[in-house]
Parts: C-alpha cells; structure tokens; sequence
C-alpha cells in the first residue's frame, strides 16, 4: 500500500475555510472594538437606505391605530388637564413658599424608527437622527408612553438605539407608590416582560404599580414611565424580591418617537470618579 | 473564474437586500426565512467548493455588517459551505423530489442555525429557552418551506 502526503493545493479548501472562521471569530469576540464600531457606523447608514423605504409603510399604518388611540386619550387628558390646572396653581404657590428651584423640562427631539431588529438576540433600533442633528450615545429614546432605551452608537445622520429587551439593557427605577428602588432589566425567560430586582422584601408591592425611571443612575432623567407591576416573585434565601413588570411601550407597534437630548450631570460623574479613585 | 464568481456574489448582494428588505418582515409566529442560506445551497450544486466556501463567506459578512452581528452567520455559513459541499446532490445529478429538497434544506437548516444559536450563546451569553426553539425549529422549518416554494416554481 502506498501513502501519499497531502500537497498545499489539495488542502486549499481547508485553509481558506480556517481563515475565514477565524476572521469571523475576530470580528465576533472584537466587535466592540474601536475599528469594527467605524464599520458598524457605515452599515447603519447602508442598512437605514435600504429600510427607510419600508419605515414609511410602518408609519402610515401605525398612523390609523394612534388616531384612534390619540381620540381616546384627548378626551382622557381634556379631564385630567382640568384637575391638574387647579393642582399647578396650588403647586406653584407652595413651590414659591418654599423657594423650590429644580424644575424639569426634558428637551425632545422628534426621530422616525427607520429600521427595527426585533429578533429576540441582538435587538436595535435604527432612527433618522445622528451627529448632524446633536444626538450622542447615551440619550435615552421615549415615546408619548414611555421609555424606549438609550442611544449606542451615533453615525452622521443615524443613530443605533439599544431598546429595552436587550439583554444589556439595564435602567435604575423607582416603584412610583411604594418608593422602592431597584434595577429594570429584561426577563429573558419572557420575551414580553422586564424585571426589578434588588428591591427589599420588606417593601410592599402592588400589582399595577406604576414603575418609573429614579434618575439615579445619572443616565435617564428621572420620572420617565417605564411599565406597570404584574406581579411579584419572592427570591428565596434573599432579602430582594422579584418585580415582573409589563412595559408600557410596545416595541412592535412604535414607529416614531423621541431622543431626550440629556446630559449626565458632570459634577456626579466626577464625583463617582473620585469615589472609585479611593479603592483603586 | 473570477468575472462569474463576481456575478455570483453580485446576485447573492441582491438576495442580502431581499432578505433584509422583504423576506426579514415576514414573521410566522416571530420566525424568518434565511433567503441567503438557499442561495448558498444553490451555489453549491453548482460551484466548485472554494467558490462556495468563499460566496458564503461573504455574503455571511455583508449580512452581519447589515445586522450588527458580527462574524455570527459568516461563521455559520462558511462551516455549512465547507461541511456539507459534498452531501449536496450537483446540477447533473437526478432531479431531485420536493419532499427530498425540503428534508435536505430542512437539516442544512437546522444545522446552521444550530451553529448560529450555539455561537451566539457564547458571545452573548444568551440562552432564552424560547428563542432557541423559535430560531431552531422554527426558522429552519420556514426556510425549508420558503426553498420547496422557490424549487417548485424554478421547475415550472
């Protein structure tokens, strides 16, 4: 029997293959990485060409369901604009009894969603602002119901949003009656529902709560609406609870929305910096 | 060689658009086709295997550059390309029966898109139990359906 070594032509296949997976395992384990995120910022205005056709369709459509949702709400808010005109009154006239100075008025940009990828592992949303119109990472994206995520990467006239299911996504939240506070993350065991945790047992928890970003986190403002309380799991052998929370944004429907041009206070993040400084 | 290798990634671009244009936005139960893996399929009964390892490469990058996924369907697809070249019946063969095409597509399928979870797991750390039978099954079921659909018509 004769044996016959392998030349480099009969492996050629082999070699090629080999190379290409460990290029790909490179751009896999570096994406996060100075050089691929320039790439990434080309294929967000690539990808954005390429859906922006479609995002109009979305839009039309969803414009017929807020109509009507819209109608309904008017006739909700004329209400409750109402009761709220006598509170304001009374309230600015305690708030100048008190020399009350904070105010909060967030400043809105209105964006279009031009390209949604909802598949449940990497999930972004693509929007028709960047660089050109003042949105850097960071900002958090909201609509009329409340928190959507924050911004990631920012192209010239793109911008890549990380939305709320995203595994991540984390948010610092506050129970808006209870006073608790904790971090909303998403519930990956649920594609439809988010999570508090570290919220103590002692705190008692109703369901329908509303849940509402704490602003501690220096990253969102603080009072966006984040979901309502489902129900509550009780971790054993914690002293934390479980918080499962539905979201009031509907990630599938929302075709339009806006970015919060926030900026985090840099008097805190400077302190934080000195605060870690100390243990390093 | 290299002008209908071009023209075969130039037609495999027009299936990236396809699929992230079209066939990406029809959900079945929140499962999608993978367009560009039954062009694959197609180069390879028809390619030598350089040409198909490289094709599937390729088209796997601009796919992931196009999703932010980095490196997951090129990985996916470059193994499919290279390990299952040879169980893939060539143009001169017996023309094959839809049942055949569908049960050949279907575990082609199911085995990328094992490869792609399996992966995605160890970047991501990710392991929704719900989402990997959706993925798994699920999109390889609808891809086969979605390559039987397109056979069916090529053979009219």
């Amino acid at each position: 029997m004769r044996f016959r070594l392998p030349s480099i032509a009969d492996a050629k296949d082999h070699i090629l293959a080999s190379v290409l997976l460990v290029i790909s395992l490179v751009l896999m384990f570096g994406r996060s990485q100075e050089s691929v995120n320039v790439l990434r910022k080309v294929s967000i205005t690539v990808f954005s060409y390429l859906e922006e056709p479609l995002s109009n369709i979305r839009v039309y459509r969803q414009a017929l369901t807020t109509n009507t949702y819209l109608r309904k709400q008017n006739v909700l808010l004329q209400d409750e604009l109402s009761r709220l005109r006598g509170a304001a009154q009374q309230n600015e006239e305690l708030r100048q009894l008190l020399d009350f100075s904070r105010r909060s008025e967030l400043n809105l940009f209105p964006i279009r969603i031009v390209a949604k990828e909802l598949n449940q592992i990497n999930n972004s949303l693509t929007v028709d602002a960047g660089s050109r119109q003042g949105i850097e990472v960071g900002m958090p994206m909201v609509t009329a119901d409340g928190l959507v995520g924050r911004v990631t990467i920012v192209a010239a006239g793109y911008a890549q949003v990380m939305p709320f299911y995203n595994s991540l996504f984390r948010v610092s939240a506050k129970l808006q009656q209870s006073g608790g506070y904790g971090i909303v993350s998403w519930r990956e065991k649920n594609l439809y529902e988010m999570q508090m945790d570290e919220v103590p047992q002692t705190v008692a928890v109703d369901s329908g709560e509303v849940v509402v970003t704490s602003g501690f986190s220096n990253q969102f403002p603080p009072d966006i609406p984040i979901g309502r309380v489902i129900r509550t799991e009780p971790a054993q052998g914690r002293v934390t609870q479980k918080i499962i929370i539905d979201p009031y944004v509907d990630l599938h429907q929302i075709a339009e929305g806006f970015i919060v041009k926030f900026q985090p206070d840099t008097t805190i993040e400077r302190l934080n910096e000195q605060y870690r400084e100390l243990f390093e | 060689m290299r002008s209908e290798r071009l023209k075969d990634f130039l037609i495999g671009l027009g299936f990236v658009a396809v699929q992230l244009v079209m066939f990406r936005h029809l959900k079945i139960f929140q499962t999608q086709p993978d367009l560009v893996l039954i062009y694959i399929l197609w180069i390879m009964a028809r390619r030598d295997r350089t040409n198909t390892i490289l094709i599937a490469a390729s088209l796997g990058f601009v796919q992931d550059a196009l999703l932010d996924l980095w490196g997951l369907n090129m990985f996916a697809k470059t193994v499919i390309a290279f390990g299952a070249y040879n169980y893939i019946p060539k143009s001169s063969d017996i023309r094959l029966l839809l049942g055949q095409i569908f049960l050949l597509v279907l575990i082609v399928s199911l085995v990328h898109n094992l490869i792609f979870l399996a992966l995605n797991g160890l970047v991501a750390g990710y392991s929704g139990e719900l989402l990997f039978w959706r993925k798994w099954i699920g999109n390889s079921l609808y891809t086969a359906t979605i390559a039987s659909v397109i056979y069916l018509f090529r053979s009219n």
